[in-house]
Protein backbone atom coordinates (compact mmCIF):
# COMPACT_ATOMS: atom_id res chain seq x y z
CA UNK A 1 0.00 0.00 0.00
CA UNK A 2 1.32 3.49 -0.67
CA UNK A 3 0.68 5.81 1.70
CA UNK A 4 1.09 9.13 -0.94
CA UNK A 5 -2.88 10.37 -0.16
CA UNK A 6 -2.40 10.15 3.25
CA UNK A 7 0.97 11.87 3.17
CA UNK A 8 -0.82 14.41 0.94
CA UNK A 9 -3.43 14.96 3.32
CA UNK A 10 -1.53 15.78 6.24
CA UNK A 11 0.34 18.02 4.46
CA UNK A 12 -2.74 20.04 3.15
CA UNK A 13 -4.08 20.47 6.21
CA UNK A 14 -1.03 21.81 7.21
CA UNK A 15 -0.59 24.39 4.51
CA UNK A 16 -4.14 25.03 3.82
CA UNK A 17 -6.03 26.31 6.52
CA UNK A 18 -9.84 26.40 4.97
CA UNK A 19 -9.07 22.73 4.28
CA UNK A 20 -7.76 22.02 7.99
CA UNK A 21 -11.34 23.82 9.33
CA UNK A 22 -13.34 21.60 6.70
CA UNK A 23 -11.83 18.77 8.21
CA UNK A 24 -11.97 19.81 11.60
CA UNK A 25 -15.88 20.18 11.28
CA UNK A 26 -16.93 16.96 9.56
CA UNK A 27 -13.66 14.99 8.70
CA UNK A 28 -16.08 12.25 6.59
CA UNK A 29 -17.32 14.81 4.45
CA UNK A 30 -14.19 16.47 4.08
CA UNK A 31 -11.92 13.54 2.90
CA UNK A 32 -14.90 12.32 1.01
CA UNK A 33 -13.66 13.39 -2.34
CA UNK A 34 -10.51 11.78 -1.41
CA UNK A 35 -8.67 8.73 -4.10
CA UNK A 36 -8.18 6.89 -0.61
CA UNK A 37 -8.61 2.94 -0.14
CA UNK A 38 -11.69 2.12 2.27
CA UNK A 39 -9.27 0.81 4.01
CA UNK A 40 -6.90 4.16 4.73
CA UNK A 41 -10.16 6.29 4.78
CA UNK A 42 -11.33 4.33 7.67
CA UNK A 43 -8.09 3.98 9.47
CA UNK A 44 -7.88 8.09 9.04
CA UNK A 45 -11.52 8.33 10.36
CA UNK A 46 -10.49 6.61 13.67
CA UNK A 47 -7.30 8.22 14.30
CA UNK A 48 -5.77 4.96 14.19
CA UNK A 49 -1.77 6.20 13.68
CA UNK A 50 -0.31 3.14 14.09
CA UNK A 51 -1.94 1.12 11.07
CA UNK A 52 -1.26 4.74 9.09
CA UNK A 53 2.82 5.00 10.47
CA UNK A 54 3.02 1.33 9.68
CA UNK A 55 1.90 1.74 5.98
CA UNK A 56 3.97 4.56 5.22
CA UNK A 57 2.75 8.06 6.60
CA UNK A 58 5.75 10.18 7.00
CA UNK A 59 5.76 10.89 11.01
CA UNK A 60 6.24 14.21 10.78
CA UNK A 61 3.07 14.96 8.78
CA UNK A 62 0.79 12.67 10.93
CA UNK A 63 1.68 14.30 13.44
CA UNK A 64 0.64 17.62 12.28
CA UNK A 65 -3.26 16.54 13.28
CA UNK A 66 -2.70 16.66 16.69
CA UNK A 67 -2.30 20.50 16.12
CA UNK A 68 -6.04 20.76 16.00
CA UNK A 69 -7.24 17.70 17.68
CA UNK A 70 -7.84 16.15 13.80
CA UNK A 71 -9.11 12.72 13.66
CA UNK A 72 -10.35 13.04 17.48
CA UNK A 73 -5.80 13.11 18.05
CA UNK A 74 -4.89 14.64 20.93
CA UNK A 75 -1.13 14.60 21.40
CA UNK A 76 -2.11 11.92 24.59
CA UNK A 77 -4.19 10.02 22.62
CA UNK A 78 -1.48 10.18 19.45
CA UNK A 79 1.46 9.27 21.71
CA UNK A 80 -0.15 6.08 23.49
CA UNK A 81 -1.61 4.81 20.28
CA UNK A 82 1.87 5.42 18.19
CA UNK A 83 3.60 3.12 20.70
CA UNK A 84 5.01 -0.28 19.41
CA UNK A 85 4.35 0.77 15.97
CA UNK A 86 6.71 -1.20 13.49
CA UNK A 87 9.19 0.72 11.03
CA UNK A 88 7.43 0.57 7.04
CA UNK A 89 9.24 -2.05 4.91
CA UNK B 1 39.50 34.66 -5.06
CA UNK B 2 37.05 33.87 -2.66
CA UNK B 3 37.74 32.31 0.61
CA UNK B 4 35.73 30.51 3.45
CA UNK B 5 36.14 32.07 6.38
CA UNK B 6 33.77 30.49 9.06
CA UNK B 7 32.17 27.89 9.58
CA UNK B 8 29.02 27.56 11.79
CA UNK B 9 26.45 24.20 13.32
CA UNK B 10 23.68 25.64 15.37
CA UNK B 11 20.08 23.72 15.90
CA UNK B 12 16.86 24.88 14.54
CA UNK B 13 13.68 24.07 16.72
CA UNK B 14 10.74 25.83 15.38
CA UNK B 15 9.78 26.69 19.06
CA UNK B 16 12.88 28.24 20.15
CA UNK B 17 11.74 32.14 18.27
CA UNK B 18 8.63 32.22 20.27
CA UNK B 19 10.06 30.97 23.63
CA UNK B 20 13.60 32.54 23.57
CA UNK B 21 13.75 36.46 22.78
CA UNK B 22 17.38 36.54 21.07
CA UNK B 23 19.02 38.82 23.57
CA UNK B 24 17.16 36.85 26.69
CA UNK B 25 19.53 35.40 29.45
CA UNK B 26 18.33 31.45 28.85
CA UNK B 27 20.95 28.89 27.85
CA UNK B 28 19.66 28.83 24.31
CA UNK B 29 19.81 32.62 22.92
CA UNK B 30 22.83 33.03 25.17
CA UNK B 31 24.30 30.20 23.05
CA UNK B 32 23.14 31.23 20.00
CA UNK B 33 24.92 34.53 20.39
CA UNK B 34 28.59 32.76 21.67
CA UNK B 35 28.23 31.30 17.58
CA UNK B 36 27.23 34.61 16.32
CA UNK B 37 30.13 36.58 17.81
CA UNK B 38 31.98 34.12 15.73
CA UNK B 39 30.19 34.73 12.56
CA UNK B 40 30.34 38.69 12.99
CA UNK B 41 33.95 38.71 13.53
CA UNK B 42 34.58 36.68 10.62
CA UNK B 43 32.82 39.55 8.33
CA UNK B 44 31.23 36.99 5.71
CA UNK B 45 29.88 38.30 2.42
CA UNK B 46 27.77 35.49 1.78
CA UNK B 47 25.91 32.66 4.13
CA UNK B 48 25.69 29.27 2.49
CA UNK B 49 23.05 27.51 4.48
CA UNK B 50 22.90 23.63 4.90
CA UNK B 51 19.48 22.30 5.91
CA UNK B 52 16.70 20.08 5.04
CA UNK B 53 13.34 21.05 3.89
CA UNK B 54 10.58 19.85 6.20
CA UNK B 55 7.93 19.49 3.21
CA UNK B 56 7.52 23.02 2.92
CA UNK B 57 9.62 23.98 -0.20
CA UNK B 58 9.32 20.47 -1.96
CA UNK B 59 6.68 17.80 -0.90
CA UNK B 60 6.91 13.84 -1.54
CA UNK B 61 5.58 14.73 -5.40
CA UNK B 62 9.08 16.06 -6.18
CA UNK B 63 11.79 16.00 -3.16
CA UNK B 64 15.03 16.27 -4.11
CA UNK B 65 17.89 15.20 -2.48
CA UNK B 66 19.88 17.76 -3.00
CA UNK B 67 18.95 20.97 -4.14
CA UNK B 68 20.35 24.99 -4.03
CA UNK B 69 18.32 28.09 -4.42
CA UNK B 70 18.88 29.99 -7.91
CA UNK B 71 17.44 33.51 -7.64
CA UNK B 72 17.69 37.34 -6.80
CA UNK B 73 15.62 37.28 -3.34
CA UNK B 74 13.44 34.50 -1.03
CA UNK B 75 11.46 34.73 2.26
CA UNK B 76 10.05 32.59 5.22
CA UNK B 77 9.88 31.44 7.14
CA UNK B 78 7.23 29.63 5.00
CA UNK B 79 5.84 27.27 7.46
CA UNK B 80 3.60 29.28 10.01
CA UNK B 81 6.41 29.28 12.45
CA UNK B 82 5.87 31.63 15.53
CA UNK B 83 8.53 34.09 14.49
CA UNK B 84 9.40 37.38 12.39
CA UNK B 85 9.05 37.51 8.30
CA UNK B 86 12.23 37.60 6.62
CA UNK B 87 12.67 38.84 3.09
CA UNK B 88 16.18 38.27 1.96
CA UNK B 89 18.85 38.58 -0.88
CA UNK B 90 20.23 35.41 -2.27
CA UNK B 91 24.15 35.56 -3.46
CA UNK B 92 23.22 34.28 -6.93
CA UNK B 93 27.05 34.67 -8.16
CA UNK B 94 28.14 32.07 -5.60
CA UNK B 95 25.19 30.30 -5.87
CA UNK B 96 25.50 29.91 -9.70
CA UNK B 97 29.14 29.07 -9.36
CA UNK B 98 28.57 26.51 -6.52
CA UNK B 99 25.74 25.22 -9.16
CA UNK B 100 28.07 24.74 -12.36
CA UNK B 101 31.19 23.07 -9.76
CA UNK B 102 28.42 20.68 -8.47
CA UNK B 103 27.65 19.37 -12.13
CA UNK B 104 30.99 19.39 -13.83
CA UNK B 105 32.33 17.39 -10.45
CA UNK B 106 29.17 14.76 -10.61
CA UNK B 107 27.03 16.68 -7.93
CA UNK B 108 23.66 16.36 -9.78
CA UNK B 109 22.30 19.30 -7.88
CA UNK B 110 17.67 20.32 -8.25
CA UNK B 111 17.89 23.95 -8.89
CA UNK B 112 14.35 26.18 -7.67
CA UNK B 113 14.42 29.39 -8.79
CA UNK B 114 10.99 30.42 -6.75
CA UNK B 115 10.63 29.63 -3.48
CA UNK B 116 10.11 30.12 0.26
CA UNK B 117 12.15 28.64 2.81
CA UNK B 118 11.36 26.96 6.72
CA UNK B 119 12.31 27.01 10.17
CA UNK B 120 15.52 24.86 9.36
CA UNK B 121 16.76 27.71 7.11
CA UNK B 122 15.08 31.06 9.30
CA UNK B 123 15.69 30.30 12.68
CA UNK B 124 19.24 29.26 12.71
CA UNK B 125 19.59 33.17 10.60
CA UNK B 126 17.37 34.76 13.09
CA UNK B 127 19.94 34.24 15.84
CA UNK B 128 23.02 34.27 13.88
CA UNK B 129 22.60 37.40 11.92
CA UNK B 130 21.03 41.16 12.13
CA UNK B 131 17.77 40.72 10.29
CA UNK B 132 19.49 38.52 7.54
CA UNK B 133 20.94 41.37 5.84
CA UNK B 134 23.89 38.92 4.61
CA UNK B 135 23.00 37.30 1.54
CA UNK B 136 22.27 33.74 1.55
CA UNK B 137 22.93 30.64 -0.96
CA UNK B 138 20.34 28.21 0.16
CA UNK B 139 21.33 24.36 -0.11
CA UNK B 140 18.64 21.30 0.95
CA UNK B 141 19.78 18.06 1.97
CA UNK B 142 16.95 15.34 2.29
CA UNK B 143 17.70 14.45 5.52
CA UNK B 144 13.86 13.68 6.20
CA UNK B 145 12.60 11.27 4.03
CA UNK B 146 14.26 7.69 3.54
CA UNK B 147 16.28 7.22 1.69
CA UNK B 148 18.12 9.77 2.37
CA UNK B 149 21.57 10.47 0.56
CA UNK B 150 24.88 8.44 2.35
CA UNK B 151 27.47 10.19 4.88
CA UNK B 152 30.01 9.08 2.36
CA UNK B 153 27.72 11.61 -0.28
CA UNK B 154 27.47 14.14 2.08
CA UNK B 155 31.04 14.87 2.89
CA UNK B 156 32.11 14.74 -0.58
CA UNK B 157 29.71 16.89 -1.07
CA UNK B 158 31.10 19.50 1.18
CA UNK B 159 34.81 19.02 -0.16
CA UNK B 160 33.44 19.40 -3.34
CA UNK B 161 31.46 22.69 -1.73
CA UNK B 162 34.38 24.70 -0.54
CA UNK B 163 36.35 23.76 -4.35
CA UNK B 164 33.56 25.81 -5.04
CA UNK B 165 34.34 28.86 -3.25
CA UNK B 166 37.91 28.60 -3.53
CA UNK B 167 37.99 28.49 -7.18
CA UNK B 168 34.90 31.49 -7.44
CA UNK B 169 37.06 34.55 -8.85
CA UNK B 170 35.58 36.93 -7.73
CA UNK B 171 36.38 38.33 -3.64
CA UNK B 172 34.21 37.17 -1.46
CA UNK B 173 34.77 36.18 2.45
CA UNK B 174 31.98 33.26 2.52
CA UNK B 175 30.64 31.60 5.64
CA UNK B 176 28.66 28.43 6.11
CA UNK B 177 26.10 27.34 8.59
CA UNK B 178 24.39 23.81 9.39
CA UNK B 179 21.78 23.02 11.03
CA UNK B 180 20.18 20.36 12.32
CA UNK B 181 19.31 17.60 15.47
CA UNK B 182 21.50 14.65 16.11
CA UNK B 183 18.84 12.95 18.32
CA UNK B 184 15.07 13.40 17.67
CA UNK B 185 11.71 11.42 16.99
CA UNK B 186 8.85 13.82 15.95
CA UNK B 187 5.10 11.63 15.63
CA UNK B 188 6.83 8.33 15.66
CA UNK B 189 6.58 5.19 18.26
CA UNK B 190 9.92 6.76 20.02
CA UNK B 191 8.49 9.27 21.54
CA UNK B 192 7.60 10.65 24.68
CA UNK B 193 4.10 9.65 26.34
CA UNK B 194 1.65 12.42 26.07
CA UNK B 195 4.40 14.40 23.75
CA UNK B 196 4.68 15.02 20.00
CA UNK B 197 8.55 14.01 20.47
CA UNK B 198 11.77 12.81 22.39
CA UNK B 199 15.62 12.44 22.34
CA UNK B 200 16.17 8.99 21.97
CA UNK B 201 19.79 8.70 21.99
CA UNK B 202 21.12 11.27 24.23
CA UNK B 203 24.74 9.32 24.42
CA UNK B 204 24.77 9.12 20.05
CA UNK B 205 24.48 13.08 20.04
CA UNK B 206 27.13 13.05 23.15
CA UNK B 207 29.88 10.86 21.09
CA UNK B 208 29.07 13.23 18.07
CA UNK B 209 29.72 16.33 20.45
CA UNK B 210 33.21 14.72 21.33
CA UNK B 211 34.13 13.36 17.91
CA UNK B 212 33.21 16.94 16.65
CA UNK B 213 35.58 18.67 19.51
CA UNK B 214 38.48 16.38 18.88
CA UNK B 215 38.36 16.78 14.63
CA UNK B 216 37.13 13.23 14.29
CA UNK B 217 35.03 14.09 11.22
CA UNK B 218 36.31 10.87 8.91
CA UNK B 219 35.09 8.82 12.02
CA UNK B 220 31.51 10.27 12.19
CA UNK B 221 31.37 9.93 8.19
CA UNK B 222 31.89 6.21 8.98
CA UNK B 223 29.78 5.91 11.80
CA UNK B 224 26.49 7.88 10.60
CA UNK B 225 24.79 4.65 8.77
CA UNK B 226 21.31 5.08 8.09
CA UNK B 227 20.62 2.44 10.94
CA UNK B 228 22.84 4.26 13.33
CA UNK B 229 21.13 7.67 12.51
CA UNK B 230 17.20 6.21 12.48
CA UNK B 231 17.74 4.50 15.98
CA UNK B 232 18.55 8.41 17.38
CA UNK B 233 15.30 8.80 16.08
CA UNK B 234 13.57 9.39 12.58
CA UNK B 235 14.81 13.24 12.52
CA UNK B 236 18.20 12.16 13.62
CA UNK B 237 19.74 12.18 9.96
CA UNK B 238 20.47 15.76 10.38
CA UNK B 239 23.50 15.47 11.39
CA UNK B 240 24.13 14.84 7.46
CA UNK B 241 23.78 18.84 6.89
CA UNK B 242 26.38 19.13 9.81
CA UNK B 243 28.64 16.07 7.50
CA UNK B 244 28.45 18.67 4.69
CA UNK B 245 29.73 21.61 6.21
CA UNK B 246 32.29 18.81 7.99
CA UNK B 247 33.61 18.08 4.58
CA UNK B 248 33.93 22.01 3.71
CA UNK B 249 36.07 22.48 7.24
CA UNK B 250 38.71 19.80 6.30
CA UNK B 251 40.31 18.72 9.18
CA UNK B 252 40.32 21.61 12.06
CA UNK B 253 38.80 21.32 15.30
CA UNK B 254 36.38 23.97 15.98
CA UNK B 255 37.40 27.31 17.87
CA UNK B 256 33.83 27.49 19.58
CA UNK B 257 31.98 24.65 20.82
CA UNK B 258 29.37 24.82 23.08
CA UNK B 259 28.84 21.98 26.45
CA UNK B 260 26.92 19.07 25.58
CA UNK B 261 23.30 20.31 25.90
CA UNK B 262 22.35 17.16 28.27
CA UNK B 263 18.35 17.95 26.96
CA UNK B 264 17.96 18.25 23.60
CA UNK B 265 21.29 17.15 22.80
CA UNK B 266 22.23 19.65 20.74
CA UNK B 267 25.18 21.37 19.28
CA UNK B 268 26.49 24.79 18.60
CA UNK B 269 30.06 24.87 17.21
CA UNK B 270 32.52 27.54 15.69
CA UNK B 271 35.32 27.79 13.21
CA UNK B 272 37.20 30.62 11.86
CA UNK B 273 39.63 30.99 9.23
CA UNK B 274 40.48 34.68 9.79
Amino acid sequence: MSAYQINKLCHRVYHDIPFREAVKADPAKAIADWPLTAEERKALLEGDVKKLYEWGTHPFLLAHTTRWGLFGLTPALYAERIQGAKDPA
Amino acid sequence: MAELVAAVGVPHSPHYPSQYPKDGPQDTPRTYREVKAHLDAAKADAIVVIANDHFNTFFMNNFPTFAIGLTEASFGPNDQTRMPHYDFAVQSSLASHLLKTAMNEGFDFSVTQEFGVDHAMLVPLHYLTDDVKTPVVPIWVNTFSAPLPTARRCHALGKMLRGGIDSLPQKMRVAVLATGSFSLEIGGPKIDPGKRNSVPDIAWSKHLHRRIGNGEFDEIVAEATPERMWKAGNIGGELLNWIVMLGMVGKDKPRYLADHDEKDGHAYAAWRWD
